[in-house]
């Protein structure tokens, strides 16, 4: 029988609002139509403001990459304003950014378990959130929307308390999530319910334009990172990437991310104590003000972001263009999900890992 | 599978993750950016927080001496603090609380 | 000859319990919610809270998309109360099993009565549920009867034990499923059709699917209980399987109807089979013949 099921844009396992028509022969996905597009908050509009304003505003596109966002654009300004920004500013943004993504992919994996109707599983990942969560709020001052980076460098500097903080954080971290990817990897009813399920081939992949971790669970090894932004390169970064390009495969990828953002969180923090304080921020005269357009790429927890900045002289912007990962990774869904059943959805719609405020803004 | 089991039954006798939120407080970290606060006598209205707040949260009247902020509005970003120059603008470390009514946090000199 | 006061007392015990068995239901159903949370390292919520549930939900807007839909909703929680008076009144026990399934086919009909196609993939999976279920309940009570050559609860007296240690696996296998729970929850993922057949309902009619649902936990808790004998033992298997099944519960993601019925046809019910086999008298008299066959030959 043939049957047409709306999910979305609410719905229980959705965090964010989008809407996927499901043509179903009983409980077989036949096909699907996805539109987004029901989170429009005029963002765009409002950043044509003051350039310093924007970086708090910037931010509030999404709570869980916020960092990400108000990186991508000070980069874009900073390389307008041709400002070199100090390094100990460049490693505090370095560890701010890793942090972040590890609580995005934390949020993620335990969303990935209520998707399987796991909860405990789902319950345990976002209760070691919580470390990492305490941790951003004693380094930036909010548990999210940190307000961390300035046109120039960042706000807060990493005093020994901190640092020692998030060395003690990430150690407890690190024994935590071993202890979740055992289940992640190992759990047979997981298994059972991801591995062979919603396969994205590296062909389609490409075709696609996917990126982050849909693009690497398909044996895309494309990771915006190693283009050396930051101070990456001399965190010895490589891209994690799987092959089998399932359910599973994207959550392992995510997984391995973690641990890898662990170990680049403990080096860039052991650099910050080696080299001793220093200056934080550039000082910006007033009469300094951006001219022109620049357009950089970041790689979010999601994959890589575009930020795109003009302007004019004047301390408004006349432009801020944001493309977010998730609108090139939520199109797989359309390749992957043909053939599955209906209980597999929840848990390809979480292997994205979509996020809407972003998609939308 | 045995993983998640032995976990479920260790959860039993330790104590809860979760508090009881709103009677048990939170503990916020140090230098937590929770709610906008003024140390009154030393403002001298000048605007310039008003002026940097990208929430447009802050009205302030010179002719009045009069200062507000909306907390609701706010978003604990701190550019005002930054940019004030008698210092007199910082954060506590508590969030605000949930309100019945909305009600704006003012200042009169 | 009995005289009228102990047909009162006989009669008024029962009808007690019955009056009662909401109340045991919702505890159960908060005692159900604590333990998960304690399990989940949450603080959860206080053991009232299913009754308080009840009483926002009849304080709330009760909209029906069909006005069948009530009928059901009553239906399920009328068979479900029916079964348990069979149950305290020391009944049929096939009566029961009957009863329970024409709940759940209210259950099913009030799903498929409105048009929402989440209460229509949840009833068609509640049917698969039932199709799960049943049988090996069935196979139960066959076992419990070829056993104690009688149907009828209050004839069921001590010694069940031995030989019905595989029908009890049995319905140990397939408690999840009649509970809602992980693996099995299929009927009520919400994270694929929002709360399958109770979708449509709101209001006092949820409340009332909800009050038949604690009952049919209880009922299906008390059955087990039949199995031993000692009231110590009763206590000990009812709390047992709740527990055991909530660890379970909290041990494993959903499975999909596929698994679902792979594990009820191909684990389950050739396990109740088994339990028949061994409480028959033939299998029994076979095993005689058999062991003294072994005892001559050896």
């Amino acid at each position: 029988m043939k049957t047409v099921i709306p999910f979305g844009p609410q719905h229980p396992v959705l965090p964010e609002p989008f809407h996927v028509k499901l043509h179903m022969e009983g409980e077989t996905i036949e096909g699907l139509d996805l539109q987004v597009g029901y989170c429009h908050r005029g963002l765009e509009r409002i950043f044509q403001t003051d350039y310093k304003k924007v970086t708090f505003l910037i931010e509030r596109i999404c709570g869980i990459c916020s960092f990400l966002h108000t990186l991508g654009y000070v980069r874009a300004v900073e390389e307008i304003m041709e400002l070199t920004v100090p390094r100990r500013a460049l490693i505090i943004r370095t560890i701010m950014a890793e942090l972040e993504r590890i609580h995005s992919h934390l949020l993620i994996i335990g969303l990935y378990g209520d998707a399987l109707g796991y909860e405990n599983y789902f319950m345990q990942s976002w209760r070691d959130r919580e470390l990492v969560m305490e941790l951003l709020e004693y380094i930036s001052g909010n548990r999210v929307n940190y307000a961390m980076n300035q046109v120039g460098g960042v706000r807060r500097d990493l005093d020994e308390d901190r640092v020692k903080a998030a060395h003690k954080a990430i150690d407890e971290l690190e024994k935590r999530t071993g202890d979740i990817s055992k289940v992640l990897l190992n759990d047979v009813s997981i298994k059972l319910r991801t591995q062979g399920i919603a396969k994205l081939s590296k062909e389609d992949a490409i075709a696609l334009g996917t990126v982050g971790p849909v693009a690497r669970a398909s044996g895309v090894a494309y990771d915006v990172r190693n283009t050396g932004y930051l101070i990456y390169p001399e965190l010895n970064f490589k891209p994690i990437w799987e092959t089998a390009g399932d359910n599973y495969a994207r959550m392992q990828v995510r997984i391995r991310e973690l641990f890898e953002s662990y170990r680049m969180v403990r080096e860039a923090l052991k650099l910050l104590e080696t080299e001793g304080s220093g200056e934080i921020m550039l000082a910006i005269k007033p009469n300094q003000r951006p001219n022109g357009q620049a357009f950089v790429r970041t790689e979010a927890p999601r994959g890589e972001c575009f930020h795109y900045v003009k302007a004019n002289g004047t301390p408004d912007l006349e432009r801020v263009r944001v493309r977010t990962p998730t609108y090139a990774n939520i199109y797989a869904l359309t390749k992957m999900l043909p053939g599955a059943d209906l209980a597999d959805l929840p848990v390809a719609v979480v292997t994205i890992d979509p996020c809407l405020s972003c998609t939308d803004r | 599978m045995l993983t998640m089991l032995k976990n479920a039954i260790l959860n039993l006798v330790k104590p809860s993750a979760t508090i009881n939120y709103p009677f048990t407080p939170i503990p916020s970290a140090k230098e937590a950016r929770g709610a906008l606060k003024i140390d009154g006598p030393l403002c001298i209205f000048c605007g310039l927080c008003s002026k940097a707040c990208p929430a447009q949260a802050i009205q302030v009247s010179r002719a009045d001496k009069h200062w507000e902020v909306d907390p609701y509005q706010c978003v604990n970003c701190g550019a005002c603090v930054d940019v004030c120059p008698k210092k007199c603008l910082g954060f506590e470390e508590k969030y605000t609380a949930a309100a019945q009514k909305k009600s704006n946090v003012e200042f009169n000199g | 000859m009995s005289c009228p006061m102990s047909i009162c007392a006989s009669a008024a015990l029962p009808a007690i319990l019955l009056l009662l068995s909401p109340l045991f239901g919702g505890l159960l159903a908060g005692v159900d919610r604590k333990l998960t949370a304690r399990m989940q390292n949450r603080k959860g919520p206080p053991l009232t809270q299913p009754f308080w549930d009840i009483f926002k939900l009849l304080g709330k807007q009760s909209m029906v998309s069909n006005p069948a839909q009530i009928l059901f909703a009553i239906g399920y929680l009328g068979f479900m109360i029916l079964a348990l008076g069979v149950f305290f009144w020391g009944g049929d026990l096939l009566a029961i099993v009957f009863l329970t399934t024409f709940a759940s086919v209210c259950l099913v009909l009030g799903a498929f009565s409105v048009r929402s196609p989440y209460a229509y993939i949840g009833g068609q999976r509640e049917l698969l549920q039932l199709a799960s279920f049943e049988p090996v309940l069935i196979a139960a009570v066959a076992a419990i009867y070829l056993k104690t050559n009688t149907f009828l609860v209050s004839g069921i007296h001590g010694g069940l034990m031995p030989y019905l240690i595989p029908s009890l696996l049995a319905l140990w296998m397939v408690l999840p499923i009649k509970m809602r729970k992980s693996p099995f929850d299929i009927a009520t993922a919400h994270q694929e059709v929002v709360k399958g057949p109770f979708t449509e309902y709101s209001g006092a009619y949820y409340a009332v699917i909800l009050v038949g649902e604690w009952l049919e936990l209880l009922l299906v808790l008390l059955i087990i209980t039949l199995f031993v004998a000692n009231p110590w033992l009763k206590v000990l298997i009812f709390v047992g399987s709740l527990v055991g099944e909530l660890l379970l519960d909290n041990a494993c993601a959903r499975l999909n109807w596929k698994w679902l019925l792979r594990y009820s046809w191909a684990i389950a019910l050739p396990m109740a089979v088994i339990g028949i086999m061994v409480s028959s008298d033939v299998f029994r008299a076979l095993i005689n013949a058999l062991s003294a066959y072994i005892y001559i030959g050896g």
